[in-house]
């Protein structure tokens, strides 16, 4: 396999995988108004629970500890980062979103990242502490002992399906009412409460979905890389996901992708090979950085509503029933149906 | 039982480091109604910048200490003119403000990881002698710590209490609009709150640096959580309720240290903060909160 | 089901008549200050009740008490269509029939007008997440029937141009008009609004009167306003409780409440 194919399939499935965390991070900010800046602590979350479910027991490989060890199928363990992940979405939103004011749930999230970060790094017993995980099984590797080369597409298709499922769940969730009522709490949680919805309810859910997602790409990433340790789930990459989707616009899935193509995709992997300076190796990171959390403040001024904004709903009025309707639809509808020769076909129940 | 007294005496130097850091944050909250993400980065300011006067300059430790601090209210006030007023001015709602300073949080401890390095640095200070009060054990410099603290409590409850500027404070904090008919300066007084907020945040950066003795670029943002579960105990925006929370939080974590492992004190200020959001979200000291 | 067979199914037989909404020694307090203190009133079935006061009597912290926005602090009852609802979250309320609008007018200003319209149907089924993904045809077919309705009450409010329109976009009486349109759709037995007319110029706020009244003779949905303006209650309430230091002072017609004399010393004196 040719360098540049292999790290195009590579990029392939690094922008597959942010695309699943973007349209998480948008179920949670861009549909319902969450603050959670912690986000990338719940792909973490999703990436050593499926590592560990698909590891043998931890004597097995020379070094490491960590619970479980189960030896798993996939995509049995792939699910189990998934609920994992939302279990302590779960846990946070019982903490976080009682209270009305955003603040709280915002502060929360970032004392659960800080928490998060050094218990998973001091407690080596669980997913191996500081050095984290090493030697995952890919999927579907073991069993049928695909060469090296051929796999790296399998992967590509592996993490491709898996996008797709998600990304039609994630519109399908927009355009229901459920997500209507979802981006009624973001517009005005009072008034939502005030019109019998169960407001509490409803963010619980956006929560425990977002994490669901987080907690997917965390097992797309691993079985991917093999390895994890704290250093690649630090608080600049939830501002990775954040610029991401600042930037490509909240609210709408496509915009979500587009900064996903943007910032972790494009930004960061053309800075990847950028040289280190001699005498301060952390100037290059630190850059980066300061560029990713720059991007989202000018993005916030010049252009709040992302690159793609957010789409407007659109009903088929023409789809109604007659009887009742205003004047102006019966007589457009009445020429639609005199052209088509057939009525409407929706049913009044 | 006397190493958990020589913890309780610890858990007053950490109470007097965290008073600092949580007033002020709880102040700005009080006037400007939006958390800011960034105070962590700004106790970081604070201890690089009196590092700079200390260890670069050669100047006395306490004499940096106060350059530190003023150098990171003008910080503040900066962060405040060049970014978050602006948004304001434009309406931003508090959802998106709380995006923005948590923006500026990773802006600014990259910001200083890019000039001063990954490394730990410490002040260039004499070595210490412990002093026994009652059954307490104290380093000069944790008393200087804790003479600090309850110089600067004093001096924000005249500030409230008896100045102009400090009773515009209070009253745009309890209602901001009325606050504005009363032809109260808002933008003067918010600046004024920046400045004081981000001098107390320097204060608390290079007495927490002294008290751990070595620090680094993350180390100012690591002890967020800790200020906050301090201003959430005392009632978000009430800075004697801060002063109370910082109190507790600071003797808790200390002592907690003790069973636990110094590893794990910081989740005893976790704990707390689930605790209170669970059970009293306004805060133990305050009737009514903000909430 | 049209919209007046499910109101006659809730308006009670001819002659009876029955309080839909009993406030029962009902306190609470601000920091120790009694902004509704030891109030009791009644709101008629059906019928259109002011509640007017002067500044400061407590008609607001009423109504948030009464729809669940501020917590009940365990002094007092509130009995709404037969339910002591005191200790319920403000969804239930709701739920159960009690509707309110807001002061300043609450839109949802990042989405249209006719999908404003579309959040407030009790018991979607699309709101349920499981219909949402496997339910598809349900959800449509229930998203039509709203969608109906939702048209009409446009039409009926003038703002059927504006449907695809951002709430945001809408003018301060436009937002009234929307407010109420979408109160409806939520098919109140009670509708509490909170200072309807207020900052709307003199022509809309006869038009919003003009509907208050219309609705109430066609749906049979119980009104309470509070309301400054007396010239409209006069024109269109039934009934008027007068609150005044926290409590209700008087109720009755216009007319009675002009004649009080305790009325007149408590606005005059408030």
């Amino acid at each position: 396999m040719s360098p540049v194919l292999y790290y195009a399939t590579t990029l392939l499935v690094f922008f597959f995988d942010y695309n699943i965390l973007t349209w998480g991070l948008n179920i949670q900010f861009g549909y319902t108004g969450i603050l959670n800046f912690a986000f990338i602590i719940f792909m973490a979350i999703g990436a050593y629970v499926s590592g560990v479910f698909a590891l043998p027991q931890a004597n097995g490989i020379a070094g490491q500890t960590y619970i479980l060890g189960l030896s798993w199928p996939f995509p049995l363990t792939l699910i189990m980062g998934g609920l994992v992940a939302a279990f302590f979405g779960l846990l946070v939103g019982l903490i976080a979103l009682k209270r009305l004011r955003s603040d709280y749930m915002a502060i929360v999230t970032v004392a659960v990242g800080a928490i998060a970060y050094d218990f998973i790094g001091n407690v080596t017993g669980l997913f191996n502490g500081w050095d984290g995980l090493g030697g995952v099984p890919q999927p579907l590797q073991t069993r049928f002992n695909i060469d090296f080369n051929t796999y790296q597409f399998v992967y590509v298709g592996i993490a491709g399906v898996v996008m797709v499922i998600l990304w039609w769940l994630a519109n399908r969730i927009y355009s229901s009412p459920f997500g209507r009522t979802l981006r009624s709490i973001r517009e005005d949680q009072d008034v939502s409460e005030a019109f019998g919805k169960n407001t509490f309810k409803y963010r619980m859910l956006a929560m425990v979905i977002g994490c669901f997602y987080a907690g997917i790409a965390g097992g797309i990433l691993i079985f991917f890389t093999t390895a994890l340790n704290p250093s690649g789930w630090t608080t600049g990459e939830t501002f990775v996901v954040w610029t991401a989707l600042l930037i490509g616009g909240t609210g709408n899935n496509w915009g979500a992708a587009l900064g996903a193509l943007l910032v972790p995709v494009g930004f960061q992997e053309a800075t990847r090979f950028l040289p280190q300076f001699p005498g301060n190796p952390d100037l290059i990171p630190a850059l980066r950085n300061i560029i990713v959390g720059g991007l989202l403040i000018l993005v916030l001024w010049f252009r709040p509503q992302g690159i793609i904004p957010e789409k407007k709903a659109r009903f088929n009025i023409f789809r109604i029933p007659l009887h009742g309707a205003p004047a102006e639809v019966r007589s457009r509808a009445a020429s639609i149906a005199a052209s088509q020769k057939e009525e409407s076909n929706v049913t009044d129940g | 039982m006397a190493i958990y007294l020589h913890a309780f005496g610890f858990g007053l130097v950490t109470a007097s480091i965290l008073a600092l850091a949580s007033v002020g944050l709880t102040l700005q909250f009080g006037v400007t109604n939006y958390i800011n993400f960034a105070h962590g980065e700004l106790l970081t300011f604070g201890a690089y910048f009196a590092w700079l006067a200390n260890a670069h300059y050669g100047w006395n430790i306490w004499l940096a200490l106060l350059v530190g601090a003023l150098l990171t209210g003008i910080v503040g006030v900066l962060l405040n003119l060049v970014i978050l007023a602006p948004f304001v001015k434009r309406g931003f709602p508090v959802l998106f403000m709380l995006v923005v300073t948590f923006g500026l949080s990773l802006i600014l401890s990259n910001v200083i990881l890019a000039i001063w390095g990954a490394d730990f640095r410490q002040y260039h200070v004499a070595p210490d002698t412990q002093h026994s009060i009652g059954p307490f054990l104290f380093t000069g410099e944790q008393l200087v710590i804790i003479a600090i603290a309850v110089v600067a409590m004093v001096g924000i409850h005249i500030l409230l209490t008896y100045t102009k500027i400090g009773k515009a404070m209070r009253a745009m904090s309890d209602n901001p609009t009325l606050a504005k008919n009363c032809g109260i300066d808002t933008e003067r007084v918010t600046n004024f709150t920046w400045l004081l907020s981000g001098f107390l945040a320097g204060l608390a950066g290079v007495v927490l640096a002294l008290n751990i003795s070595s620090f680094q670029p993350a180390f100012g943002g690591d002890f967020l959580f800790v200020i906050f579960a301090a201003v959430i105990l005392g009632g978000i925006g009430k800075p004697y309720g801060a002063m109370a929370g910082a109190l507790v939080i600071g003797v808790v974590t200390e002592v907690a240290a003790i069973p636990l492992s110094s590893d794990f004190k910081n989740d005893a200020a976790f704990a707390i903060l689930v605790l209170v959001l669970l059970l009293r979200p306004q805060g133990i000291f305050a009737s009514e909160g903000k909430a | 089901m049209s919209q007046t067979a499910e109101a006659l199914a809730r308006t009670p037989r001819p002659g009876e008549q029955t309080d839909i909404l009993r406030v029962e020694h009902l306190s609470h307090s601000f920091g120790g200050v009694n902004a509704v203190d030891d109030c009791s009133l009644q709101v008629p079935a059906n019928q259109i009740t002011a509640l007017i006061g002067p500044n400061g009597a407590g008609k607001s912290t009423l109504i948030n008490v009464v729809s669940g926005f501020y917590p009940a602090q365990k002094r007092g009852t509130i009995f709404f269509n037969g339910h002591n609802i005191t200790g319920w979250p403000t969804y239930r309320r709701a739920n159960a029939g009690l509707i309110r609008t807001f002061q300043i007018s609450r839109g949802y200003g990042g989405m249209t007008v006719l999908e404003n319209l579309m959040v407030p149907p009790k018991k979607q089924s699309g709101e349920s997440l499981l219909n949402a993904i496997f339910r598809p045809r349900l959800v449509a077919a229930e998203e039509a029937r709203h969608l109906e309705k939702a048209l009409q009450l446009l039409d009926t409010f003038g703002l059927y141009e504006k449907r695809d329109e951002y709430a945001r976009n809408l003018s301060g009486g436009q937002k009234r008009l929307l407010e109420m349109a979408r109160a409806l759709m939520a098919d109140p037995t009670l509708l509490l609004l909170d200072e309807p007319m207020a900052g709307v110029n003199p022509a809309l706020a006869d038009q919003l009167a003009q509907h208050i009244v219309n609705l109430a003779k066609q749906t049979g949905i119980t009104f309470l306003l509070v309301e400054h303006n007396l010239g409209i209650v006069d024109q269109i309430c039934d009934h008027v409780i007068v609150m005044a230091n926290g409590r209700a002072l008087a109720t009755g017609t216009m007319a009675e409440i002009r004649a009080n004399q305790q009325v007149v010393e408590a606005y005059l004196g408030g």
